[in-house]
């Protein structure tokens, strides 16, 4: 398996146990706040799991685009790209990915299970850096 | 003038079962389901064998700040008001009351961010209000085992006073955990001297040594008489009064003279009368518990019908007790049959009318009592429900 496998195996562990779901239900494409109901408590604790059993530091707004709309007003009114604005402070999301949440936003909150795998891959490659 | 209130349905879960059929046939065995604890083989335990509570209430992401004995509680009280036919129209209103323990496995954590909420008391009423969609006056009661009762009281007193037509009360808990066993083993109140697990709690026993530690939960539906008649509600019993009190001595045992707790127990009989009762026993087993509610049995109601102690048959269930003796007794008086108390052979109070062997009886009244750690004790007295008409 690979690193980021190993890393999407975990979360979605760490989802199934905090909100008490089927671990075989929950896939890279599945949406935490659309699908699987995930509160700001249960937000809080999977920061927390996250930091804890894959052993890395965890930014609650980075991990779970919490001030998106701020950084898209903040762009807009600065004349700037939305996506250069996104990926300047969402480094673990590729282009092609901030692609898609920009287009999906205005349908609810965008963040999929993919986005904190990409995250925590993305930590744990600094960590080896 | 205060309103009549009844109990319309229970839902439980107990170590003799969680419908009224289990625990009939459960209360027909000379003993109780106990067994040796297998983190300690020198203690004596009434587990509830494959609680699983996704298949009472479905999915449950608060479980994870629920200790078992919450969560009993939980799948009792779902229990009760699909028991007693609830809607959200009589939800929403509802009271909430309920006597619990405290969780003896909290601890900060770094992997939990809302460890705080293991320790607060509220988080099963918190859950509860969102899984039922209760929305009224409420208590959470931490007085040790005298917490259910006091919470069914409390909910008597509440619908009676016109605050709440419908209420849900009782209580939830269990010990069967590492620190719960250890807890009670170090302030010496187990029972360690038997051969047989079920032969370990000896009610009134001349060879008492202690008690057994069961688990479990159990749940009421307390309606205004008005509010049960009006939507054709079944009744169970009238909950004519209920008291409290405080020993103000040990923080463990009991005042030997069980001055306060006889004065809860006579309160409670104002309303009650002792013609034809049948007293559901705090009789835990211990040597001075049974000696001071044995005094108290002997001064307030020595012509009793019955005396029953059914921790002899479920262990103790703690803050619960009091509840989960309630709904076995409602099961025992609805079929007309009460069981002997298990394991008294020599009776040290042979004057007292423990009941001794199965007996066919429909008490008109029942007195539930529990006298808990801390000198703290707690009534509930009930009648056979009649409507005036009958009374009369």
């Amino acid at each position: 398996m690979s690193n980021l496998e190993n890393i999407t195996s975990s979360i979605t562990g760490i989802l199934a146990d905090i909100l008490d779901l089927d671990q075989a239900q929950i896939t890279p494409e599945t949406y935490v706040v659309r699908d699987l109901r995930a509160e700001s408590i249960d937000l809080l604790e999977i920061g927390v799991a996250m930091q804890h059993r894959l052993d890395m530091e965890v930014d609650d707004d980075t991990l779970f685009l919490k001030n998106m709309r701020q950084v898209l007003a903040r762009a807009a009114k600065a004349g700037k790209a939305p996506e250069e604005a996104m990926a300047a402070e969402y480094p673990h999301l590729d282009r092609a990915r901030i692609a898609e949440i920009l287009a999906d936003r205005e349908a609810g909150p965008v963040i999929k299970v993919r986005d904190l795998a990409a995250y925590a891959a993305d930590r744990a490659g600094e960590a080896e850096d | 003038m205060a309103r009549r209130v009844v109990i319309t349905a229970s839902g439980f879960i107990l170590p003799l079962g969680s419908t009224s059929g289990e625990v009939l046939a459960a209360l027909e065995e000379p003993h109780g389901p106990f067994e040796r604890w297998a983190g300690d083989r020198h203690v004596s335990v009434c587990p509830v064998a494959g609680f699983d509570l996704r298949s009472h209430v479905g999915r449950c992401k608060n479980a994870r700040y629920l200790t078992r004995g919450q969560q009993l509680c939980l799948a009792a009280a779902v229990r009760a008001v699909a028991e007693g036919a609830l809607g959200p129209q009589h939800l929403d209103r509802a009271g909430l009351f309920l006597g619990l323990g405290p969780n003896l496995q909290a601890v900060p954590r770094e992997d939990k961010a809302l460890w705080l909420l293991d320790c607060l008391p509220n988080t099963l009423a918190a859950t509860l209000a969102e899984t039922l969609g209760l929305h009224g006056e409420n208590l959470t009661i931490m007085t040790a085992c005298a917490g259910s009762t006091q919470a069914l009281g409390q909910a008597f007193r509440t619908v009676a006073a016109g605050l709440a037509d419908v209420a849900l009360a009782g209580g939830g808990d269990s010990r069967l955990s590492l620190e719960g066993v250890r807890a009670y083993r170090q302030a010496g109140v187990l029972a360690t001297d038997f051969v047989r697990p079920e032969e370990a709690c000896r009610p009134f026993d001349r060879d008492r040594s202690g008690f057994a530690i069961g688990e479990g939960a159990a749940m009421f539906v307390l309606e205004s008489l008005e509010h049960a008649t009006a939507r054709g509600a079944k009744v169970l019993a009238e909950v004519v009064g209920s008291s409290s009190s405080l020993d103000g001595g040990s923080l463990t045992g009991p005042d030997p003279a069980g001055t306060a707790a006889a004065r809860a127990v006579r309160q409670c009989l104002e309303k009650l009368g002792t013609r034809d009762l049948c007293v559901l026993a705090h009789g835990t087993g211990t040597v001075l518990n049974d000696e001071a509610e044995a005094a108290v049995l002997s001064g307030t109601v020595p012509n009793a019908r019955a005396v029953c102690a059914f921790k002899s048959r479920m262990g103790h269930l703690a803050s619960a007790c009091g509840a989960a003796e309630l709904a076995v007794g409602l099961v025992c008086a609805e079929a007309g049959r009460f069981p002997a108390i298990a394991n008294l052979e020599n009776s040290a109070w042979p004057d007292l009318p423990l009941l001794r062997r199965p007996t066919a009886l429909r008490p008109n009244n029942l007195l539930l009592q529990s006298f808990g750690f801390g000198g703290q004790n707690a009534c509930l007295g009930l009648k056979e429900f009649k409507t005036r008409k009958d009374a009369a």
